[in-house]
């Protein structure tokens, strides 16, 4: 294949959302329209981080690509797949610590494999592969109730990422982290996409996690909640940098965020 | 640093609000409230303030614990009775923990059993003795059906709650590794609630206890209860007495038993409960 048309492959979507809503019947006729016309895709490889004011219905975006929740209309498809329920092909790393604690780190990384039948010799070294990627090596054998919060949101990467998904759907995953963990994560969530080549979505309402991370940024506005626009962070030049304040040194930088909070302002007068 | 030298040490109060106390104090306290229980009791009696007949002196009621075991072959009721008890208890748990995290898993399940455990879970177990007796005769089953009845209900509800509450994020977890249901109930929400299950298992036994008595004090020749219905009829209070505080001990030990074994199968909970 030509560089040119690898470059085209790649600007495909894998992912697809056509049309997306989502409505609640609050009784007496009445219904609520939670989200409404949601359409874009995701390219394979990317990061694309979506972001907007609480309430503006991305962690339900997310949940549907998870397969956690259904859309009342519009279509999800992955690699020309109807989304339909939840599946390996799509982990999730939620916001809450979701570590099995009753199991070791190298057990919870193992348990995706585990109950999808890859034989154990091949568990193992896929699990100290994906644990070594997120540092925890030393820690392989502790219980996750003995560990500190940022290296429960890793094994939790590390589990997903070892059962071998097509998209990785992150939730808020450092929103319950302290301010200095959560750069951390954030360097370390490039290099591991840069390393893996891992399709990533994740949702966020943090404007400089959102502009650090992203391939692309879809922006979604509230009442009803909907894509108000997609933002690509040209500055970048179509690089990943894995130190932030590099990032932010960055020609372009300030402005892209002067952009976003303005538009977080809008919302905000919304009420 | 001269701060810390010139500092007057604060005084420590004996109440002082959520300050745990040494280790030292707690076990002081923990005997001297039973010294000063056995000590106003032993002094009632020696001072003739109570009837003897009616509240023996504490050291004959423990002498009296020491020549039932020893001379009047006591054990064999006390075997019988924790016999019971666990046999009941046994079979209470192999319907109630299967059944109950069913019911916390599945909705379509609570549904239909729900309605049918809540209505039994509040009839009092003892108003089943008349029919028990004339069902099963006077041996055995009468009093394991009993005490089955007395627990089993209450173990089922709680042992669905407590499934309910494993945190949603775990489910869905599970689901997006790819789990089914089967290998979700089994793999993820069953650890989840084992450590719970265990506390309920732990507060039912107690249940499990009174029901013993009194099934043993309505109808039985065997056991702790039916000894210490045979005593009254001789106005031997010291063996009433004598067996009220055998079932308190067995109750504690294997209060104990269950508290180590939660600590045995369960070391990835840290120390923070009690």
């Amino acid at each position: 294949m030509s560089p040119a048309k690898e470059a085209a492959a790649e600007q495909a979507p894998i992912l697809t959302l056509d049309g997306i809503s989502k409505s609640f019947d609050l009784g007496k006729g009445k219904t609520l329209e939670a989200i409404t016309g949601v359409s874009f895709g995701v390219s394979r490889n990317e990061i694309c981080v979506i972001l907007g004011p609480s309430g503006c219905g991305k962690s339900t975006v997310l949940r549907m690509m998870a397969g956690l929740e259904t859309p009342t209309s519009g279509d999800l498809m992955l690699e020309g797949r109807h989304i339909d329920g939840p599946g390996r092909d799509r982990g999730m790393v939620f916001q809450a610590y979701t570590s099995f604690d009753w199991m070791s780190v190298r057990r919870n990384v193992e348990f995706g494999m585990k109950i999808n039948g890859v034989p154990s010799s091949e568990r193992r070294d896929r699990a100290d592969h994906y644990i070594r990627l997120v540092g925890l090596t030393k820690f392989a054998d502790a219980y996750p109730t003995q560990l500190s919060g940022g290296m429960r949101q890793r094994v939790a990467i590390a589990r997903t990422l070892a059962n071998g998904p097509e998209l990785l759907l992150m939730d808020e995953p450092f929103g319950a982290l302290d301010a200095e963990t959560r750069w951390h994560m954030q360097e370390l969530l490039v290099e591991i996409a840069e390393s893996t080549r891992t399709t990533i979505v994740m949702v966020t309402h943090d404007i400089e996690e959102a502009i650090f991370l992203a391939d692309k940024i879809v922006f979604m506005s509230r009442h009803p909640g909907r894509v108000k626009c997609e933002i690509v962070p040209e500055f970048k030049n179509g690089k990943r940098i894995t130190e932030k304040e590099k990032v932010i040194d960055l020609d372009g930088y300030s402005e892209i965020e002067r952009q976003i909070m303005r538009l977080m302002r809008e919302e905000g007068a919304k009420d | 640093m001269s701060e810390s030298v010139s500092a007057p040490p604060r005084r420590r109060h004996f109440l002082e609000v959520r300050k745990p106390v040494s280790k030292q104090q707690a076990i002081l306290s923990a005997i001297g409230i039973w010294v000063v229980f056995f000590g106003i009791w032993a002094a009632a009696s020696a001072s003739g303030m109570v009837n003897e007949l009616l509240v023996p002196a504490p050291q004959k009621v423990l002498f009296t614990i020491y020549d039932l075991f020893a001379g009047r072959g006591f054990a064999a009721d006390v075997l019988i009775s924790i016999t019971r008890v666990l046999t009941a208890f046994l079979l209470a748990s192999i319907v109630a923990i299967p059944l109950g995290v069913m019911m916390g898993s599945f909705p379509a399940v609570e549904g239909i059993v729900n309605p049918f455990v809540s209505a039994w879970r509040y009839l009092p177990a003892p108003s089943f003795i008349p029919i028990l007796l004339m069902w099963f005769g006077t041996g055995e089953t009468p009093k394991l059906a009993l005490l089955f009845i007395g627990v089993v209900f209450l173990l089922i509800t709680l042992v669905m709650d407590h499934t309910k509450n494993v945190r949603h994020e775990l489910v869905e977890t599970a689901l997006t590794l790819g789990a089914n249901r089967y290998v979700t109930v089994r793999s993820v929400i069953l650890p989840a609630v084992l450590p719970e299950i265990v506390i309920a298992m732990r507060q039912m036994l107690a249940v499990t206890w009174t029901y013993l008595v009194i099934a043993e004090i309505v109808a039985s020749t065997t056991g702790i209860g039916a000894m210490m219905m045979r005593a009254r009829r001789f106005l031997h209070t010291d063996e009433i007495m004598a067996g009220i505080i055998v079932i308190g001990a067995l109750g504690l030990i294997f209060d104990l038993l269950f508290v180590r074994l939660h600590r045995q199968l369960f070391p990835y909970i840290q120390e923070k409960r009690r």
